[in-house]
């Protein structure tokens, strides 16, 4: 299938161009063997909800009809499904955006005295293909640092808020001298670490065993740690890929709330394309002020709480337009040829959604909830029960095992979901 | 009491009903009878498995069976003691039934608490923070740059970054810690050329200027102009007046001084000349310094810290526009422009502001080691004496006990020498060698982790540890050669000696970063970012007045100290700190300069204790509105440390809906009406009523400012010409306490408030308890918190006093 482009879309799409093939890199990631397309993972959260009349149709199945947001999105309706009933449990937390840290892990209670995060997804999903690539994962932000990627102990993987600090990251290559280097302080890494590993041992014999919990987790870290800088030292020795785009600009104005999402997600084509990571995740913030478009006169985070004034409403859907816009070109970015000449959408299963179902009310139920590509069975809607909601994370489930992750169970899920 | 057994009676069957069920609470020891009979009369009937509250009792285990139940029982106990439950509109026990409840309650829950802490002490080891980790290099190497940056950020729900059960540690952890050691290594050896100590930034005859002034205003020039050999500027715009175009570079990171001779420029009102640091690929700028300035010429300067991609530039806020409605853009060129601006005359840079080349914190890094300049004079290079393995282990020696907090043996030193013996075997230089082993001390365990070790056969910590705890409190950075040496010399535990240093420590500057650091997380103002207001309601924040904000806070907090004052002044005093510009915010009277400095309030003033701090009142603000029920909760949680419940689960919150109502009152009071909110709402929503008479960037209000019809409207002669929005409904800052205590504003609700000084006390004394160990306060510190407040109360619980209480004291100094 084939959808023209608009000429703003593709304006905005390019400063995406690449260098084509990409199979040297590609199949170095194999080990030199060219296999199937990799399955790929990008998890985008809005983190003020859609205002959901808006957003939700009446009629479920293939045959729902489009709404006002549905049909920003109506070029590309036989490639994903919006999903509605979903939410994770027990989400009352301490601050009620705390839902944004456990978006993508379920963790109960978020904030709440004795809370502990837990794994995320995309991070789970980076656990089990992410040494095939560069970067096992990469976390952005539209501001700030906050990610909502965490690892297996909970820590916060800090975001990449600046397009241009993850270009030069992916894409910009080093002098020999600075290669050198880098390798140098790899392993001079190594046996600093070594040194410290003996270190914690002479203390532990001496420390009575409660008192070891953190020293202990210091010690496997380490472990791990000595791990990803073996696998960085490997990649050091292969080309970064070669791009023929310049680095993108970043934007210094928070408040340019839509120039900035769309700057980040601009470059995730290139990531996916290159194979530089195949695990994505990206949180939209509420902390930008009054954002710059037309028409909008008070912050992002005071129209959520529209208390049903129309006139606020009315704005507030000015901004989630134009943050859907930037998804729909997003789709029309990932549709360009991978590897194999297939799109990329299909070898990529994008999440995006919300922590909050209702931000007027904070409610972190009835999720809005949209999987595209990935070959999932798309053009549909499914509804499911909106007082007793289905896990999110049965969703998330079916998600891995389409990816080809093993595994039956992720944080609250119950089950799987069909997709 | 026939009431009582008439009850016992009635319950009798479902009494038996649950031993026969094996009831998990039926406890094996007689004594825990009182607390079952409480429960089955008083409390089953709420809370049961049918219970639509967070407790069921019928579910809960034994305190003894697991660390959440007894947090439960912990729970229920002090609701019984706050007689908070049972809710006074079902059976009420009897105040003995009660007491033999709680008394029973009490024993076994502080039995089982000091049972788990025999083995395992109070606290566990933690690590630094990465504020700490921060500060702690900052102290070892003499060095400025940012550390905290490459760190993941601490876990949010502990209210303090040092609490231990809430430190996490990871990879992500252990490759930032490598990679902080290695900035801030990068940092510490400075070998470079030594640097022109002393430049001027002079903009009028700068060459980049030279084409702003001559640019026609439709190309983007002519904002500024030159008057003689004098800068006239209305905005300090950072693309033009930026240090680094106009030739003045920083060569080197460092501190550096700064003088700037200046004066406003056709004022009309007050007038700020600021300056500004700003730096584009790290990502961030910040005001860092701010004077007032008249027409009169003054000169002033600052000490401030940059890195070589850093540039700073002149600027101005506070500025009005021309009283005749133009603008400089289209209309007429900046000479012609009547609204107010700075001149600006002089800029002087001097420094890095250091007495020897390299500088002084490279030197101590390598003790005996001479330093020439290379023949191109690019560079230092050592020269040295001995070997070079010789002269890293005098480095190692120099730095290790410092880093480590204690005396480092032979062998651990020859070890971590020895590290650097590869890269000498492959000639990889001299400070290419030593930087291996000094990273290695600097993320050592024994850097990173307070490991609390006690002294032989005693729950004693030892005097290095206790040195450590003290100056991490006090300081949040590793003792000094002082503290070291008391410890060494085994007389830090001392009690006399203990106290003088507490006086020292609080003395000194660093003080400040535990003043920083403890308001910070305590009064959440490292939050004040978290949401920005709109610029046209309201127009009047901006960074002089966010600086001004912080600074009232934390220089009150300071005074408390200093001055140890009675607590009750943090919620209710007659004074508080301002300077010119917050003094206006306030609208008082009187103040000049932008000093901060001590100002007595009049007793109708709605400011005096932190309630009254535009910081606070900014911290507890969404954007551009207020709400209740973040203010109300700030108070429960922060000041009285009595933090409201969560919504209980699988109640729907209740969606705001403002039409047809105008005001933030009357949507809380459709909130109030249902039963399961007001419950805690009748607790949380009065304090924020109080509150809202100060809007979100803490000006005193009448009226709501709302935005609708907006026009931008200049009216001459006042501050604040551009007003971009129009009088709204009327605050109403009235309301009932939950104890039925009528108010009409926060000078009443303040009154109020103190009465419950002694909680005010309590709470703030476990806040320093926890942050000064790393320990949340548990069941079995409660009477030692106590017995502390006792000591104080005849002196009004003085904060000094709480602090050299909180350092005697065993929680302090043992594990």
């Amino acid at each position: 299938m084939h959808t023209p482009l608009s000429r703003r879309t593709a304006l905005k799409a390019s400063g995406i161009t690449v260098a084509l093939p990409l199979l040297e890199s590609m199949s170095m990631a194999v080990g030199g063997t060219q296999i199937t397309p990799p399955k790929r993972m990008v998890c985008i959260c809005n983190t003020l909800g859609l205002h959901a009349p808006s957003l939700f149709p009446q009629r479920t199945g293939s045959d729902y009809e489009n709404t006002e947001y549905l049909d920003i999105l109506k070029r590309h309706r036989k490639e994903f499904t919006l999903f509605a009933g979903l939410s994770h449990p027990d989400q009352v937390g301490k601050d009620p955006h705390d839902t944004e840290m456990t978006f993508l892990t379920s963790a109960r209670n978020p904030g709440l005295g004795g809370f502990r995060n837990t794994i995320s997804i995309d991070q789970f999903a980076a656990e089990k293909i992410g040494n095939m690539t560069r970067y096992p994962s990469v976390s952005l932000s539209s501001n700030r640092k906050k990610s909502q990627s965490f690892t297996r102990n909970g820590v916060m993987i800090p975001a990449d808020d600046r397009p241009s600090q993850v270009y030069t990251k992916l894409f910009l290559r080093g002098s020999q001298k600075e290669i050198r280097q880098q390798r140098q302080r790899l392993a001079d890494g190594h046996s600093i670490l070594d040194s410290v590993i003996e270190q914690i041992r002479s203390i532990e014999r001496t420390t009575p065993s409660a008192d070891k919990r953190q020293l202990e987790q210091y010690f496997d870290s380490i472990r791990v740690a000595e791990t990803e800088l073996n696998n960085s030292e490997v990649w050091l020795n292969r080309p970064k890929p070669n791009v023929q785009t310049a680095p993108p600009e970043n934007i210094a104005d928070p408040s340019d709330l839509v120039g900035r999402v769309r700057s980040l997600l601009n470059l995730i084509p290139l990531i996916l394309q290159t194979d530089s990571s195949r695990v994505i995740s990206v949180v939209i913030q509420s902390d930008h002020g009054t954002p710059k478009i037309e028409g909008v006169s008070d912050g992002h985070h005071p129209l959520s709480h529209h208390g049903q004034d129309p006139e606020r409403i009315a704005q507030l859907k000015i901004i989630e337009t134009e943050i859907l816009t930037c998804l729909s070109d997003f789709l029309d970015g990932l549709k360009q040829p991978s590897e194999n000449g297939s799109g990329l959408l299909e070898q990529t299963s994008v999440l995006f959604g919300s922590n909050l179902g209702n931000a007027n009310a904070h409610d972190p139920r009835n999720l809005p909830i949209i999987l595209a590509g990935g070959k999932h069975n798309h053009g549909r809607f499914i509804q499911h029960n909106k007082k007793d909601n289905v896990p999110l994370c049965n969703l998330f489930v079916s998600l891995l095992q389409s990816m080809g992750i093993e595994s039956d169970q992720f944080g609250s899920s119950t089950g799987t979901i069909d997709t | 009491m026939r009431l009582f057994r008439y009850l016992l009676r009635k319950y009798f069957v479902a009494w038996a009903y649950l031993l026969a069920t094996n009831m998990p609470f039926v406890h094996a020891e007689n004594d825990f009878h009182a607390v079952e009979n409480l429960v089955q009369t008083a409390c089953i009937s709420c809370h049961d498995a049918e219970t639509d509250t967070h407790l069921n009792l019928n579910a809960i285990d034994k305190p003894d069976a697991s660390p959440e139940a007894f947090q439960q029982w912990v729970l229920v106990f002090d609701r019984i003691q706050r007689r908070e439950m049972p809710p006074p509109d079902s059976f009420v026990p009897s105040d003995k039934a009660r007491y033999t409840a709680l008394s029973t309650l009490k024993k076994e829950l502080s039995k089982i608490n000091k049972q788990a802490r025999k083995q395992n002490g109070r606290v566990p080891s933690r690590r630094l923070s990465r504020r700490e980790y921060e500060h702690t290099l900052h102290d070892l190497l003499g060095i400025g740059g940012e550390i905290a940056k490459y760190l993941p950020p601490e876990d949010e729900s502990g209210a303090f970054d040092v609490v231990a059960a809430n430190q996490e540690m990871s990879s992500v952890h252990v490759k930032g810690f490598l990679k902080a050691a290695e900035a801030a290594l990068d940092e510490a050896i400075e070998l470079g050329p030594k640097p022109n100590m002393k430049r001027e930034l002079d903009y009028a005859n700068s060459r980049y200027m030279q084409m702003w002034f001559e640019r026609p205003v439709r190309r983007g020039g002519g904002t500024v102009f030159r008057d003689n050999d004098d800068l006239i500027m209305f905005r300090g715009e950072n693309h033009n007046l930026r240090s680094d175009a106009n030739g003045l570079r920083f060569s080197t990171p460092g501190r550096y001084r700064i003088t700037v001779t200046g004066s406003a420029y056709q004022p009309r009102s007050s007038v700020t000349m600021s300056l500004k640091r700003q730096n584009d690929i790290q990502g961030n700028s910040e005001l860092f310094a701010a004077w007032d300035v008249t027409e009169k010429m003054r000169t002033v300067s600052t000490i401030h810290y940059f890195r070589p991609d850093d540039y700073f530039y002149v600027s101005a806020d506070e500025l009005e526009p021309a009283p005749d409605g133009k603008v400089i853009y289209n209309s007429q060129p900046a000479s012609e422009f009547k609204g107010e601006g700075v001149r600006v005359r002089e800029v002087l840079v001097e420094g890095p502001l250091e007495t020897t080349w390299p500088p002084r914190r490279t030197r101590s890094l390598f003790p005996g080691i001479e330093w020439r300049p290379t023949v191109n004079k690019r560079s230092y290079r050592p020269v040295t004496t001995k070997s070079h393995y010789q002269h890293i282990r005098d480095a190692v020696a120099a730095l290790a006990p410092r880093a480590f907090r204690r005396p480092v043996t032979k062998k651990e030193i020859s070890e971590l020498t020895n590290l650097a013996i590869p890269s000498l075997e492959a000639q990889r230089g001299f400070i290419a060698s030593a930087r291996i082993p000094l990273t290695a001390i600097l993320i050592s365990p024994h850097t990173l982790f307070l490991t609390n070790d006690l002294q032989k056969n005693k729950s004693k910590l030892t005097d290095h540890a206790l040195a450590s705890r003290l100056s991490y409190f006090l300081w949040r950075s590793p003792p000094d050669e002082e503290l070291l040496r008391l410890a060494s010399e085994e007389r830090l535990s001392e009690s006399n000696t203990l106290s003088t240093q507490v006086d020292r420590l609080l003395a000194d500057k660093k003080n400040q970063l535990f003043i920083h650091d403890f308001t910070d997380q305590w009064f959440e103002l490292d939050q004040i970012d978290a949401t920005t207001p709109d610029i046209k309601l309201y127009p009047e924040y901006d960074d002089v007045l966010r600086r001004a904000m912080l600074a009232e806070t934390r220089d009150f907090f300071s005074y408390l100290l200093k001055e140890n004052l009675p607590i009750h002044n943090l919620i209710d005093s007659d004074f508080t700190f301002l300077n010119r510009r917050l003094a206006e915010h306030y609208d008082i009277k009187g103040v000049f300069g932008e000093t901060m400095r001590r100002v007595s309030l009049d007793a109708s003033s709605p400011r005096g204790g932190i309630l009254g701090h535009a910081s606070i009142a900014k911290v507890t603000a969404n954007g551009s509105v207020t709400t209740p029920v973040k203010r109300g909760n700030f108070i429960l949680t922060h000041v009285l440390g009595l933090p409201p419940n969560p919504p209980p689960p699988d109640i729907a919150t209740i969606e705001p809906d403002t039409r047809g109502t105008t005001t933030i009152r009357q949507m809380l009071l459709k909130h109030q009406s249902v039963d399961t909110c007001a419950r805690c709402h009748r607790h949380i929503d009065p304090p924020g009523f109080a509150m809202e008479g100060f809007d979100p960037v803490g000006r005193y209000r009448q009226h709501y400012r709302i935005g609708k019809n907006m026009k931008q409207s200049l009216q001459p002669g006042l501050r604040l010409k551009r007003v971009g929005y129009d009088s709204g409904p009327r605050v109403n800052t009235s309301g009932v306490t939950v104890e039925g205590d009528v108010f009409q504003n926060i000078r009443d609700y303040r009154k109020l408030l103190r009465e419950s000084t002694k909680q005010i006390a309590r709470n703030t004394l476990s806040q320093l308890i926890i942050f000064a160990t790393g320990g949340d306060i548990e069941f079995s510190d409660r009477d030692e918190v106590e017995r502390i407040l006792s000591a104080t109360q005849s002196d009004g619980y003085p904060l000094r006093s709480l602090v050299h209480h909180v350092v005697t004291s065993p929680l302090f100094r043992n594990r």
